[in-house]
């Protein structure tokens, strides 16, 4: 037994479902562009069909089709994806920072060039040597402090830039810290949406997306654990404890660390400790471990603060302490112009305050050439043997003169830059590719969105027509039956 | 496979992005004509090319140097040569004196002769080359000889000034040392003597033909030592610029090594370029029309 207003209710329902279609497709061409917006459709499902009553059943008719209705939103989206594209953001965003800081390095180092240590270095040695030739010549003496000057200020201005370099990271550790505590309750909050949405049945489709979205940010700056609870909410933790937890997020904070130069560390707010990943502290003291185990912003600048740099620092150093010991236990020795015995060259305590002694830079008879008192002037053996420090191999335990380690030390900032600078490469054509996956699935599709609406827009005109009918099928009963003979 | 819209802008930009950074290296690479600018470009080239640059400003100061060394070694030369042309000189004198023909008088005229060659002996070895005295050792500020006059001012005596006999030594090539001066004390002394006998013996009363026949041999051994300290002195120059012409050749080696480490190869890096720079036409061609094509351009 069919009614006739039952169809005009089916006409009206594919009405709205058509219509609620249409806003969907609506809603996607709209965020097309919008970053880590998924594509949703409407799932349409035939209605709830009901039998025919009747006191007996006849057979050849079935159930009764009622039209359709809009079961729910689907949301495309592989959180698998989701899930490998925050690895790989975290090892990109990690090696991106060791990139920069290497290449800002690259820059303080600025080789290679006329004006760097390692011009600077062969010229100081050269001097020495035209010291050992001329050693009575006033303009030699002059040339040679000159040139020594040049590279103790080339040294320490190069040390200076490595330690600005470095309270910079430290600034960055801090600034990184704030967005990671920012992005934290932000996944809190949407959290707590989330939750009271999906409570009730509904999808909460574009919260995801902002959440998704946030989370790969989080994941972008240090090595976190996400696990969906059952309630929709997502618990984020860093080394085992909880940063997210429902809808409260635990902050972090920096402090500075004694055992590091007062430099940041990063602790709980809660409970004061040290935060952790994979057993590595984030604080000063990293162990050889951290480059494996550390991604991210964060990590990556903590690796640079604490390694990268250091290591380069600590190589000017080397540099530094050895030319002035040796340089100094030779001058000492000798005799200046004037007799003067017993000056050292160089002072300072390592590159930080590398400098020519200031009495002899003041007075180029003080500069001992000679090896003895009763050889003045003519004598400039003690100057040759100075100069041939340049070739004798004072470093790494005797197997590298200083222009060797020197050098060895740019080949490894090189090395360490172009792996970095690949890495980076290389991890971003990873996220890319992954992204595109994800794109296939989540994007949308201008044209596919086009296509259903055209679609939706010839139904919607078909069930217009349905109710056009329906409307001609009533109009005919009511107002032109029954007029037989009138 | 689904694609969308964004995939072909994302892909556009990517590949776009990409063209144009290789076309950037290439187009520094051809500008600056070098093909390593940073560590990074070729850690290896860089470490090379720094250590070429220094042994190459290494070995030219050397050679400045030794430059220098070979100046002096030739001063030395010179005066050596002028001792000995002295020297040859004071023979012929001395066997002009002992010829039985020459009286008092003629022999008198001799000695004022010899005397003038201790004169300019006496010259010779206080030298100056520059600034420097060439026999006074490590004196070089100070003459190596100081003579004392009689009465009549004639020379009676001649000492070294203090000690003159330092060696100076200077490296004349990398890890090899080299006396480069000669002493006053292993050349003038017996001769300084042999010329004041001389002049004193051909004007002594009684005339003592025996003191001139020790003379003449004197200024033979005095002839042979000049010759032999002048030839030490001569190997050593030649030496010298032996070992300037290899360091010559060497930096022409290490100057190309330089070169073919941090250099771009040119005709590579043109051809490269007109390669990319097609390349990324092509790719903003095909963007161009990609990108601009839509269903909606079909419908109605």
């Amino acid at each position: 037994m069919y009614t006739t207003f039952g169809s005009l209710n089916t006409a009206l329902q594919t009405l709205h479902s058509m219509q609620q279609s249409i806003q969907t497709s609506s809603h996607n061409v709209a965020n097309a562009n919008t970053p880590g917006y998924s594509r949703q459709s409407t799932v349409l499902v035939a209605g709830h069909p009901y039998s025919v009553p009747a006191m007996n059943r006849y057979a050849p008719f079935g159930q009764v089709g009622t039209g359709v209705v809009v079961d729910r939103m689907k949301r495309f989206r592989d959180s698998y994806l989701d899930t490998q594209i925050r690895q790989e953001t975290l090892a990109r965003d990690g090696w991106e920072v060791r990139r920069d800081v290497l290449q800002q390095a690259e820059v303080v180092w600025n080789e290679p060039s006329e004006t760097a240590i390692n011009s600077q270095m062969s010229q100081f040695w050269t001097s020495w040597q035209n010291m050992a030739t001329t050693p009575a010549e006033t303009g030699t003496r002059t040339n040679l402090l000159a040139d020594a000057d040049a590279l103790a200020t080339t040294i320490t201005d190069t040390y200076r830039q490595l330690k600005d370099l470095r309270t910079e990271l430290d600034a960055q550790v801090g600034r990184h810290v704030g967005s990671i505590n920012t992005l934290a309750s932000q996944i809190a909050s949407i959290n707590e949406r989330i939750r009271d949405v999906e409570g009730v049945g509904q999808q909460a489709n574009d919260l995801r997306d902002q959440r998704d979205q946030l989370l790969t940010e989080l994941s972008g700056y240090i090595n976190v654990d996400i696990h969906e609870g059952e309630s929709g909410t997502v618990m984020v933790s860093l080394g085992g404890k909880l940063l997210v937890m429902d809808h409260v997020a635990t902050q972090l904070r920096v402090e500075a660390d004694p055992a590091n130069g007062t430099l940041n560390r990063v602790v709980w707010a809660d409970t004061g400790q040290i935060a952790q990943v994979g057993g590595v502290q984030l604080a000063g003291g990293l162990s050889a471990v951290a480059p494996d185990r550390l991604g991210g912003k964060l990590g990556g600048t903590l690796i640079a603060r604490d390694m990268i740099v250091p290591g380069q620092m600590n190589r000017l150093d080397q540099i530094a302490n050895t030319l002035r010991t040796q340089v100094n236990t030779l001058h000492s020795a000798g005799f200046g112009l004037d007799g003067s015995t017993g000056l050292n060259f160089f002072t300072g305590t390592g590159a930080q305050d590398f400098a020519v002694n200031s009495v002899v830079l003041a007075d180029t008879n003080k500069v001992a050439a000679a090896a003895d008192a009763a050889s003045l002037p003519g004598d400039g053996s003690n100057a040759l043997a100075i100069a041939r420090l340049a070739t004798t191999k004072l470093m790494n335990g005797g197997t590298a003169t200083i222009d060797q380690y020197y050098r060895s030390g740019i080949a490894e900032l090189g090395q360490q830059a172009r792996q970095a600078v690949l890495m980076t490469e290389n991890q971003d054509l990873l996220v890319q590719h992954l992204e595109e996956r994800q794109e296939q699935i989540a994007g949308v599709s201008l044209d596919e969105e086009t296509t259903r609406m055209l679609q939706y827009q010839h139904t919607y005109q078909a069930a217009a027509r349905v109710m056009t009918t329906v409307d001609g099928m009533i109009d005919t009963i009511i107002n032109k039956m029954g007029l037989v003979g009138r | 496979m689904r694609i969308t819209q964004k995939m072909l802008a994302t892909s556009a930009l990517n590949g776009m992005q990409t063209n144009l950074r290789r076309l950037s290296e290439l187009q520094r690479q051809a500008v600056t004509t070098r093909r390593v600018n940073k560590p990074e470009d070729d850690p290896f080239a860089v470490e090379q090319s720094l250590g070429f640059r220094s042994k190459i400003k290494a070995s030219e100061t050397t050679r400045g140097n030794i430059g220098l060394s070979r100046d002096w070694l030739s001063a030395t030369d010179q005066a050596l040569d002028h001792v000995g042309s002295l020297l040859n000189r004071a023979q012929s004198l001395a066997l002009q004196g002992a010829s039985d023909t020459l009286g008092d008088e003629g022999r008198q005229a001799v000695s004022v002769e010899v005397n003038e060659i201790l004169e300019e002996m006496m010259a010779v070895a206080n030298t100056r080359h520059g600034d420097d005295y060439l026999f006074s050792g490590f004196k070089l500020s100070t003459p190596a000889y100081a003579e004392t006059r009689d009465v009549q001012g004639q020379i009676s005596s001649i000492a070294a000034n203090g000690v003159i006999s330092g060696q100076i030594v200077r490296e004349v090539e990398p890890g090899v040392n080299m006396v480069v001066n000669v002493s006053g004390d292993s050349v003038f002394p017996g001769i300084f003597n042999m010329l004041i006998n001389l002049r004193d013996a051909l004007v002594q009363t009684p005339y003592d033909p025996a003191a001139l026949e020790t003379a003449i041999t004197d200024i033979k051994a005095g002839l042979n030592t000049t010759l032999d300290v002048r030839a030490a002195v001569g190997t050593k120059m030649r030496r010298l610029e032996s070992a300037t012409a290899r360091m010559e050749d060497a930096e022409l080696g290490m100057q190309e090594l330089l070169s073919k480490a941090e250099d771009a190869d040119m005709t590579k890096v043109i051809t490269d370029l007109n390669q990319q720079k097609f390349v990324y036409e092509t790719a903003l061609a095909v963007n161009g029309r990609v990108l601009n094509t839509s269903l909606l351009d079909y419908l109605r």
